[in-house]
């Protein structure tokens, strides 16, 4: 069953196979989770975020009609799980999950240790919602833009123009040398548009 | 849509920034038994397949309860209802008074007897002589009845059964009745074959009960 496709896997999975539908979570419980991690940009909110996904592609398996790849049909539940977990984040109170750079103690070592991380997170938070997940759909998930467009349920003019600002936001952010003049030496985020229509 | 613009291909080193830490084997297991567990939390049996289970078990039930009503709708018909029972003790009680005659014509009190129907005013002499024309067909046909006769004759006999004047009808095998009205009154006339093999129409006028002999 483990060298089983996802769409056999899938197909039994609906037709009440659980041991099927724990292959197939099992499988792509990394993937679901990176998604998750990254829209999310934070690690505990991920957790939790990948679970809700994990759970509801359990339940609504049933539905899954086989029209798009299993893979993409987990990214959108995925990406929905995560943009609920933010939305969920931003109603509690501030200091319970701050929005702003994880609480880590100062310090050059631990900065040398985890701080990778820490600018990768920092720098997604940064940027508005729409415009990471279609950067995340897109470098991380390897989506391409109409399977994006689908899963967003947007034109494809408009996941390549979130994409194009969203890449340059974060280029800005974790490589400004890189980013060219535009982004050098200016750490605050730029004034972007949230619907933009390409 | 197809990615045919340099843009449009996977950015290398932000799909490496962003790739997160892979789960530890742990927190997979537990988040896909979490998820496992909260589409079916009774894993023992699964829905889809105490489905059936069930369906069976409704089937089987029905299929015993229906066995059940066949059966006793048998027993009740073997046995006859109380309609039936009464309609065979006056077949009995009119056979009973015609022995001489059975032994006489065997083949006739063999045969049913047989219902010709309802010949309306017999008042009318028409009428009713239609009605002893058709008592007396039956009679050289008794072996062939009309359709649905015995049931109509049956009905008849219950009717007869009925009356207390019945006993004044002669002595014979009835083989056909027929029903009209005498004096406004509801009356059935029947056909009895006698002992000697001659026959006898008679009218049992109901309310008063009284039996008219017609030939």
């Amino acid at each position: 069953m483990r060298d089983d496709s996802d769409a056999d896997l899938a197909t039994r999975a609906s037709l009440g196979d659980r041991r099927a539908l724990e292959v197939l979570l099992d499988r792509h419980a990394d993937r679901i989770h990176a998604v998750c991690r990254r829209v999310v940009a934070h690690p505990e909110d991920a957790l939790d975020a990948t679970q809700e996904a994990m759970i509801a592609i359990a339940r609504g398996i049933d539905r899954f009609d086989g029209r798009a790849a299993f893979t993409t049909w987990c990214y959108r539940v995925a990406t929905n799980a995560a943009l609920d977990e933010l939305r969920r984040r931003r109603r509690r109170p501030l200091a319970a999950h701050p929005d702003g750079p994880e609480p880590v103690a100062p310090g050059p070592a631990i900065e040398d240790r985890v701080g990778a991380r820490l600018d990768v997170d920092a720098a997604l938070r940064e940027l508005p919602d729409d415009f990471r997940v279609a950067v995340v759909l897109r470098d991380l998930c390897d989506l391409d833009y109409a399977e994006i467009a689908d899963v967003l349920d947007l034109p494809p003019g408009t996941v390549r123009s979130r994409i194009s600002r969203g890449r340059a936001l974060l280029v800005e952010r974790l490589d400004p040398d890189a980013a060219g003049p535009r982004g050098s030496g200016n750490r605050t985020p730029s004034p972007v548009r949230q619907n933009d229509d390409g | 849509m197809a990615d045919d613009r340099p843009d449009d291909q996977r950015d290398e080193r932000i799909a490496a920034w962003l790739e997160p830490e892979p789960l530890d084997e742990v927190t997979r297991r537990r988040l896909v038994a979490t998820a496992m567990h909260a589409r079916d939390p009774a894993p023992a049996t699964s829905t889809r397949a105490a489905a059936p289970l069930r369906a069976w078990r409704w089937i089987a039930t029905a299929a015993v309860i229906v066995v059940l009503l066949v059966g006793a709708l048998a027993l009740f018909t073997a046995r006859g209802g109380n309609q039936e029972a009464a309609l065979n003790d006056t077949r009995k009680q009119v056979e009973g008074t015609s022995g001489q005659a059975q032994q006489a014509s065997p083949s006739a009190a063999a045969a049913p007897p047989v219902d010709v129907g309802d010949f309306g005013d017999l008042d009318t002499p028409a009428n009713l002589r239609r009605l002893r024309t058709a008592l007396e067909q039956q009679r050289s046909t008794a072996a062939a009845p009309l359709n649905g006769g015995e049931v109509q004759a049956d009905r008849g006999l219950t009717q007869l059964s009925t009356l207390t004047c019945r006993d004044q009808l002669p002595a014979g095998t009835i083989t056909a009745v027929g029903s009209g009205t005498l004096d406004g009154h509801r009356a059935l006339v029947v056909l009895t074959v006698l002992g000697d093999g001659s026959q006898s129409i008679d009218a049992v006028v109901t309310d008063p009960c009284e039996v008219r002999p017609l030939s």
